[in-house]
């Protein structure tokens, strides 16, 4: 059905609106009306009332439901027109056309018009708004933080934690700048395993975070992994996508970098595939600026705590040294007051016991008496001057100042030597000698003799506790140095004295190379051998040990360091102590 | 056979009393003694030794100065002299055959048994 335009100012709808009326309220009241005068029923005065009364309302309502159509569509009109009215439309008149109540109709579009605007920049508005709240909260918190974290590895935590949130980062890391050796290490890693990246070490120039130092400028990408210029630079931890890669400065300094990657590494559909914004870029300076200073602060102090640690290290370890040094001094100062001593000591006893000696000698040979117990008594005194006499050179030995003839030496050699000078003991002693010599041993720098004195006395010593028989064993071996810092490969030459006696008690083993200290019979030695032997190693800066074996029996260690060990390693090296 | 002449200098009376007694005792030794190192020089030039043991610390003059007084008389200076000290052990000297002036030393105390060999290989004829 067409509906035309009627006369005056109707409207399709308002004809419309007539029609669907006139056809729903004013037919059926004409079908009643028909209806009633076909059964005779309209004569009667309360049907004609009531047909008068129905007539007036549906008349009445009509023009009502006209006039609010009337209205409606106007408003309709105003509000679905286009702003600049057709100047042929049928709305030419309409644009000055007022709505009674309402005002003119285009005032009232365009305030409609208005208020759609406002409603969607209001939102607009609030989420920003939202965003800057978190963002100023974050930099209010790191002001904040800053402030009160002074430990470097919880504050770049935090820091990372913290900014990547802001701008929803899925990856990051901070890399700081070692300004003497201009390179950059990883110090926090956010969004990725941290051994994945722990050992990244780049130098100033080279990658991402290199350039970004080298440039001072932050660099931003859309897609990491699509960007030609990074796609080869790029470490594949770092996730992809759009990526950040920011400076983080200290006044005119550039102390490291920030990167930051919107999500992780190879994921095809991120859930948040936004990319990085200007503003996120702009709020990341800012950040970072506050930042920067905490940062450089909380290394400083690092630096500063650490110097103070290895200053105390310094200030132990020289303290350590003087100890030492005050107890070589005093054992100096006592070794020399003993050599004083021990040489009065000598000068005023060997006279008497030359003459002794003489005497004895003149007697034993001149003496006319046959009696075989003056003989006895003679060789008795003898021998007691011999006593007497070993003692005076072990005294000046131990106290002597001593020249040390170093040369290059084969260890088994000197060892086989020293065993011959004793081997009349030991066959005396019926002790079996059983040698374990490494085939190849490195030459040591040692004085020979003074060695082999020392040999001859650990073998003596080892007889002498073995006076019913035993096993002497002696073992020449290369091992590894014990207690060298890691990886410190150098290995010592060892001796090993072992016998098969009756050990020395747990209280007397502390006391074995204190001077005059014997656990031999009266007669049998002079309590100097093992000071002496002491000395005459440590001299040649290798090491003595004496303690029991668990199978019974004593174990006499020399250790050596091989020059040749010393000089791979640079440096000189003791035997561990 | 004539003996040989010993001139033993040692501020120690009893050493020297006890070797003059155990040397001449053997019969083939002459000995003169003297305890004062500077009555050492005289006593050689009278007593024209075949060899000189000398002590080398004494109080008035020790052993070097004695030798080296010998050294300087032409007279003497082919004696030779034998020191004997209380300052050195055997050891010392059986390892490193020290001298003292280039002259060789004895350490005391010395069994008088390897002091008349000593003296037998080094007394001049």
């Amino acid at each position: 059905m067409k509906l035309g335009r009627s006369g005056s100012r109707g409207t399709n709808l308002r004809v419309a609106a007539s029609m669907i009326f006139g056809l729903s309220a004013v037919l059926p009241l004409l079908l009643v009306v028909w209806l009633l005068s076909r059964h005779q029923l309209l004569t009667s005065l309360d049907a004609q009332v009531i047909l008068f009364l129905a007539l007036t309302i549906a008349v009445s309502g009509f023009l009502v439901f006209r006039k609010l159509v009337d209205r409606i569509s106007t408003l309709v009109k105003a509000l679905v027109s286009p702003r600049i009215a057709d100047p042929d439309g049928p709305w030419a008149e309409g644009a000055a056309t007022s709505i009674p109540g309402l005002g003119p109709v285009d005032e009232i579009g365009q305030m409609g018009d208005l208020l759609r605007h406002l409603v969607m920049d209001l939102r607009t508005s609030t989420e920003r708004l939202e965003d800057l709240v978190f963002k100023l909260g974050t930099l209010n918190e790191m002001v904040e933080v800053a402030a009160r974290i002074p430990e470097m590895h919880g504050l770049l935590a935090l820091v990372l934690e913290r900014t990547m949130r802001t701008v929803r980062a899925a990856v990051g890391s901070i890399m700081l700048l070692d300004r003497e050796y201009q390179t950059l290490r990883i110090v926090a890693v956010r969004g990725v395993a941290d051994d994945l990246l722990a050992d990244l070490e780049l130098r100033v120039g080279s990658g991402i975070a290199g350039k970004v130092v080298q440039s001072g400028e932050a660099i931003m990408v859309d897609d990491l992994e699509r960007d030609p210029r990074f796609a080869k630079v790029t470490h594949a931890a770092y996730g992809g996508g759009s990526f950040i890669c920011l400076p983080v400065r200290a006044g005119d300094r550039v102390i490291g970098v920030v990167n930051l990657a919107k999500r992780e590494y190879g994921v095809v559909d991120p859930p948040d595939s936004r990319v990085f914004s200007p503003p996120d870029l702009q709020f990341l300076n800012a950040l970072m600026t506050y930042v920067a200073y905490a940062l450089d602060n909380a290394r400083l102090l690092e630096e500063a705590l650490q110097s103070a640690k290895q200053l105390q290290e310094v200030v132990e370890d020289q303290r350590l040294r003087l100890t030492v040094a005050q107890q070589q001094m005093l054992q100096a100062e006592k070794a020399e007051s003993v050599g004083r001593l021990a040489a009065g000591v000598a000068h005023e006893v060997k006279n008497p016991l030359m003459i002794l000696l003489t005497g004895v000698r003149y007697l034993s040979e001149h003496l006319p008496i046959a009696d075989e117990n003056v003989a006895l008594l003679l060789e008795d005194m003898r021998q007691a001057v011999k006593r007497a006499d070993s003692v005076i050179i072990g005294l000046l030995e131990l106290a002597a100042p001593r020249e040390l003839d170093m040369k290059a030496q084969d260890v088994n050699p000197m060892v086989e030597q020293s065993l011959l000078l004793v081997k009349h003991e030991l066959d005396k002693s019926r002790v079996t000698l059983v040698k374990k010599f490494a085939d190849t041993l490195p030459p040591l720098m040692l004085d020979r003799f003074k060695t082999e004195q020392v040999l001859v006395n650990l073998f003596t010593n080892a007889i002498h506790a073995m006076p019913d028989g035993g096993m002497l064993t002696v073992k020449t071996s290369l091992r590894p140095l014990a207690g060298g810092a890691a990886g410190n490969h150098k290995r010592a030459l060892v001796v090993e004295v072992d016998d098969t006696g009756t050990g020395i008690p747990k209280d007397k083993l502390e006391k074995i190379f204190d001077p005059f200290f014997t656990t031999k019979p009266t007669g049998k030695g002079t309590g100097l051998g093992l000071s002496v032997a002491r000395q005459l190693i440590e001299m040649q800066r290798g090491r003595i040990e004496i303690r029991n074996r668990d199978e019974g029996g004593v174990r006499a260690t020399l250790v050596f360091v091989p020059y040749e060990e010393e000089n791979d390693n640079g440096q000189k090296a003791h035997p561990d102590r | 056979m004539d003996k040989k002449r010993i001139l033993i200098v040692d501020d120690e009376a009893g050493i020297t009393r006890t070797l003059k007694l155990y040397l001449e005792a053997t019969g083939a030794y002459e000995v003169r003694t003297e305890n004062q190192g500077r009555r050492a020089l005289p006593a050689a030039r009278e007593f024209r030794p075949n060899l000189v043991l000398l002590d080398v610390v004494m109080p008035d003059i020790d052993g070097g100065t004695v030798a080296a007084q010998l050294n300087a008389d032409a007279a003497l200076k082919d004696i030779p002299v034998v020191f004997l000290t209380a300052l050195v052990s055997n050891k010392e000297i059986g390892s490193q055959g020290r001298s003292i002036g280039g002259r060789p030393f004895l350490a005391k105390p010395l069994d008088p048994k390897k002091l008349i060999e000593y003296v037998e290989q080094h007394v001049k004829n």
